[in-house]
């Protein structure tokens, strides 16, 4: 363990920081940058304070708390399935998160209870998790893992098709198309409070799961006969990762490749140990989507570019990069 | 002062019977050896002695307690366990490979001064203290297999099961493992491992259990040696091609 294994997660969360504050900074009403840090504690012009504060924090912090929970999502089902390239995104639970939102949207569920969507899509996270570890995801190879990931996600996919297609008009359509693609614009407070708890929940599971995750880094048999209890870190990192990405769709769509990349990121920074590096992951990922969301709205386009879509446009070659890489130690 | 004590155990696989009604006792003291040909059954033994391997019938016990029922981590801080399927899924030190073994102590991301100088004492007594800082992935194989070894030794427990821990294993650290293996029974500890060279099994076991599909074909002192009949039931070779191969 090197002295400096301290440092280096500590100047992530700086990063992450400053990330943050940046974003509420900059932006297309030009506000100059003294009158914007007063607006941020609500001191000056009310219109500053009201972009500042409402419109720019939340929208920021949503970004970074949907890539925070992608990335520590990802980096606790690597650790579990042993495997480089598993992510939420890869293996479908995102899709079926998104499905699980859809649903509640096209049923205008949350008009019933508002926490409607992030429990259908934490719920639908959670069967999409649970039964991709019950086909083998711990046992098989990489490569078929990712085969059965790709089609539970083709599967959501086509379910989520389905919902548009039978969507009676096209204020709906755009609507599911947000959850499709992934958004963090229009965010408030309120929407981030609900999802909040369960990203709590989900991340402290996923840290309680960290000890049995290192162990697995010696193979299931070698992590039981040490002492770890390999159905409770089953469990835990399951769960953990489920809610964090049911948590992360519900607030902003399905985003992709944030939790391949960000773990990938952070594992140096942990010493190569699953365990250490869910902390960083998500402070990295949570920096890739706020920084990615600051360059959409700094981008001229008329029609503002998905968060999603930019993501994956940043992370797919990211991916493959990954995958091309990690072929040697992965079998 | 431990006791292992196996009664009758059987492992099924499916329809295939992998361990057919095995009893035997072991004791502080003891180096056993377990020999027998490929798919004998001998390392379905070692995980159902370090509590490892689900049974259809039968018990291990360890100190008259089923070792099945022990919380994994009192379990492993009585028993240490060696597969021979040593997987090592992310890059990391050598070092801290080894501190996993103390992982029964406390958190594997920060050791106390025993646990500490229980990893030193296991990378000095297997011969890696030029490679503690190199990732594990960069290391020859047999520097893997002492690093394993290392693993397993550094949680210093009264119980070591070992299976194959001198596979891959040139003869010079083939010789210097099983001498610590000798040393840690000389000093009460109870050693069982899986051994694929009879001579070196011979020349340092207390015991040799020979196993042959699933059943105990032979259970005796090792200086006693094996007997020609049993050499060539079990291993399917006579004594006569085994001398002439030499």
């Amino acid at each position: 363990m090197a002295p400096d294994s301290r440092l280096l997660p500590a100047s992530a969360a700086l990063a992450a920081l400053g990330l943050v504050i940046a974003a509420t900074l900059i932006g297309p009403a030009n506000i100059p940058a003294g009158d914007a840090i007063a607006a941020l504690f609500g001191v000056g012009d009310d219109r500053h304070v009201i972009i500042v504060r409402d419109i720019r924090l939340p929208r920021a912090l949503a970004a970074f708390a949907a890539g925070a929970a992608l990335g520590a999502s990802g980096a606790a089902l690597q650790g579990l399935l042993r495997n480089p390239l598993a992510d939420p995104g890869v293996l479908g639970v995102s899709s079926a998160a998104a499905l699980g939102a859809i649903v509640a949207v096209y049923f205008n569920l949350a008009a019933a209870a508002v926490f409607a969507t992030p429990l259908l899509a934490i719920a639908a996270a959670l069967g999409a998790t649970a039964l991709l570890y019950a086909l083998g995801a711990g046992r098989v190879s990489p490569t078929r893992l990712i085969l059965i990931g790709v089609g539970m996600s083709a599967f959501a996919g086509a379910a989520v098709a389905l919902v548009m297609n039978l969507a009676p008009n096209p204020f709906v359509l755009s609507d599911l198309v947000n959850w499709l693609f992934g958004t963090v614009a229009n965010r408030s407070f309120n929407d981030l409070a609900l999802v909040a708890p369960f990203m709590g929940a989900g991340l402290t599971a996923a840290l309680l799961a960290a000890n049995g995750l290192s162990a697995l880094t010696l193979g299931e048999e070698a992590a039981a006969s040490i002492g770890a209890d390999i159905g409770a870190t089953r469990l835990l990192a399951i769960s953990g990762a489920a809610l964090m990405t049911g948590a992360s769709v519900a607030l902003a769509g399905a985003i992709g490749f944030v939790g391949v990349v960000a773990p990938h990121l952070a594992r140096p920074l942990a010493g190569g140990d699953p365990g250490r590096a869910i902390l960083p992951a998500a402070l990295i990922g949570g920096s890739i989507l706020a920084a990615a969301d600051l360059i959409i709205r700094l981008l001229p386009f008329d029609q503002e570019l998905k968060l999603g879509v930019a993501a994956a446009l940043i992370g797919a070659p990211g991916f493959v990069w990954i995958a091309a890489r990690t072929q040697r130690i992965a079998r | 002062m431990t006791a292992i004590d196996v009664r009758s155990l059987v492992v099924r696989r499916g329809d295939a019977t992998i361990l057919d009604s095995v009893s035997f006792a072991a004791g502080a003291g003891e180096f056993i050896g377990v020999i027998g040909r490929n798919g004998a059954g001998k390392s379905t033994l070692l995980r159902a002695l370090a509590g490892l391997e689900p049974h259809a019938a039968g018990d291990v016990l360890l100190d008259a307690v089923p070792v099945a029922s022990l919380k994994p981590r009192d379990r492993a801080r009585r028993i240490a366990f060696l597969p021979q399927m040593r997987e090592l899924h992310w890059a990391a030190t050598a070092e801290s490979v080894v501190a996993l073994g103390r992982f029964a102590w406390g958190s594997p991301y920060r050791l106390g001064a025993p646990d500490r100088a229980a990893v030193d004492r296991a990378v000095a007594a297997t011969d890696l203290e030029a490679f503690r800082g190199r990732i594990a992935q960069t290391l020859s194989g047999g520097e893997q297999a002492r690093m394993h070894l290392a693993r397993a030794l550094a949680a210093e427990t009264p119980t070591l099961i070992a299976d194959e821990p001198t596979a891959a294993l040139d003869l010079r650290h083939a010789l210097a493992i099983l001498r610590l293996l000798r040393e840690k029974t000389e000093a009460g500890g109870l050693v069982v491992a899986a051994l694929h060279d009879i001579d070196l099994a011979q020349r340092f076991c207390s015991r040799l259990v020979v196993l042959d599909r699933g059943r105990i074909a032979a259970d005796g002192p090792a200086h006693a040696g094996l007997t020609p009949d049993v050499i060539s039931s079990v291993f399917g070779v006579s004594a006569d091609d085994v001398r002439r191969a030499d």
